[in-house]
């Protein structure tokens, strides 16, 4: 392929790892403001998402681009397809962070701290490591390694999958006792986005894993 | 478009000897510099013709009618030239060196590797040995050929493979510093490996040089070109920014033909 395609690429490429960072930022800086229930800090967690679906639109319109142009086929179709979703990924993920933080926003002082240390905190800190190990794939080549680093993403999305269905236990357990429906649905609706947020990075591990290996898209966990 | 122009075609038409009718009507075109302009549009629309007019290569056959104006930059005094105007052979040479010419065909001459390339300079008057040396070696890494033969320069250039060959006549234009080159389907002879070669050279070489294309091939012409315009019987239908022509077409015809729905 032409210099031109490759550099319109890599500049996709690092469009996408730009913002995959920014949403792990802001889980990172979510994570902090929950031990204390910081409103400054969420705020500076929202502020990492700032104008991310205007980022992400300007990276499909790129990939349109380099479709419409450059008619790439085999691994080249495969990576472009991948980023096409990738950003849609990343769009519902980013989504997911600002639910997450507004939530935590609206009810921080009022939740169970011992729920959040027991079961929240754990929860969000394998989300983050999920996001975390899935931008480190974007830079990489090696299959063997993606698929070693795919597996440790599925660890931790099975964490997150455990670790919300013990707290809506856990919360309706007590149910009885707080008396009140509306708001323990609204917080175990809102802590589901966290887990929400790991599923996303698996699915763009399996994307990019569906770049080097190939198949079909979705199929290979 | 910017004001970046090294050649601009204002309502040109061109009507070959003895027949009634143009073959090409009123295009206009700008030509930007150090930019690739791509002609694209089925067989018998006029790309080749028109391209052939951007160095006056008709009036190697007397009767052919123009109008309008064919404007080059002269980078000297930084005026637009029509060269229309041009009458004398002396003129005529000097044009096509500013513009020169790679045809679908490699066309080396039989002669060695080393004086396809200097055939160009001699004729500019260039006779130094040193210097000829320099400015074959300069034109044939300019043309990544350089490492390929530069151990049988004086081999005849008949004996190198097709890509090779045309890689070779991109050489010997680029010798002689042209401020256009103009390209006539310059791949359709030549296998994907080597019309993978020319098309990464074509991206190169404009840095120092404006080319407009020629191609058949959709996929080339998006490529490598920043500019396409679309002809269709003799009419310029749509001239835009190559990503505009491929992606948001302004005409149905344009689009038509680029999906292959006609053509």
């Amino acid at each position: 392929m032409l210099k031109n395609y490759d550099e319109d690429l890599k500049e996709i490429k690092n469009g996408i790892k730009v913002i995959g960072e920014k949403i792990l930022l802001s889980n990172k800086t979510l994570l902090e403001a929950a031990k204390k229930c910081d409103v400054e800090r969420f705020t500076e967690a929202k502020s990492y998402l700032k104008d991310l679906s205007l980022s992400l639109n300007g990276i499909d319109n790129e990939i349109i681009k380099v479709l419409a142009l450059y008619s790439p086929e085999a691994k080249d179709l495969r990576e472009v397809v991948a980023y096409f979703k990738i950003t849609n990924e990343l769009l519902r993920a980013s989504s997911n962070t600002r639910s997450l933080i507004k939530a935590f926003v609206r009810d921080c002082e009022s939740i169970d701290m011992e729920l959040i240390n027991s079961y929240v905190i754990p929860l969000q800190t394998s989300t983050i490591k999920a996001l975390e190990l899935v931008v480190s794939m974007i830079d990489l080549n090696d299959t063997d390694e993606l698929i070693d680093i795919m597996h440790e993403i599925v660890v931790e999305e099975d964490k997150t999958d455990e670790l919300y269905a013990m707290l809506e236990k856990k919360i309706f357990t007590g149910l009885k006792d707080s008396g009140n429906f509306e708001k323990t649905h609204n917080i175990l609706k809102a802590f589901r986005r966290s887990e929400k947020i790991a599923d996303r990075a698996i699915s763009i591990a399996n994307l990019l894993l569906y770049i080097f290996k190939g198949g079909e898209l979705h199929n290979i966990r | 478009m910017s004001n970046n122009l090294i050649m601009n075609l204002k309502k040109f038409s061109f009507t070959y000897a003895g027949a009634d009718e143009p073959s090409l009507r009123n295009i206009s075109l700008p030509i930007e510099k150090n930019k690739i302009t791509a002609l694209i549009g089925p067989s018998g629309c006029g790309k080749s013709t028109l391209l052939r007019s951007i160095n006056r290569i008709h009036d190697l056959y007397p009767g052919n009618r123009y109008e309008g104006k064919i404007e080059l930059l002269n980078e000297q005094t930084g005026e637009m030239e029509n060269i229309l105007d041009i009458k004398k052979e002396n003129d005529f040479i000097a044009l096509r060196q500013k513009v020169g010419m790679i045809f679908q065909k490699p066309t080396p001459f039989p002669m060695s590797i080393f004086d396809n390339v200097a055939y160009g300079l001699k004729i500019m008057g260039i006779k130094d040995k040193n210097e000829l040396s320099k400015r074959v070696e300069e034109a044939l890494r300019g043309s990544a050929l350089w490492s390929e033969v530069k151990d049988r320069l004086k081999e005849s250039a008949m004996g190198l493979s097709g890509g090779q060959q045309q890689r070779l006549c991109i050489a010997r234009a680029v010798a002689v510093k042209p401020e256009v080159l103009l390209f006539d389907e310059p791949t359709s002879a030549l296998d994907p490996i080597s019309t993978g070669a020319i098309e990464e050279l074509i991206v190169e070489l404009k840095q120092d040089i404006s080319i407009v294309i020629v191609t058949h091939n959709m996929q080339q012409a998006s490529r490598i070109s920043d500019y396409t315009a679309f002809m269709y019987l003799g009419d310029l239908v749509e001239f835009d920014k190559t990503e505009k022509i491929f992606l948001n077409p302004s005409e149905k015809q344009t689009e038509d033909y680029i999906t292959g729905r006609f053509g």
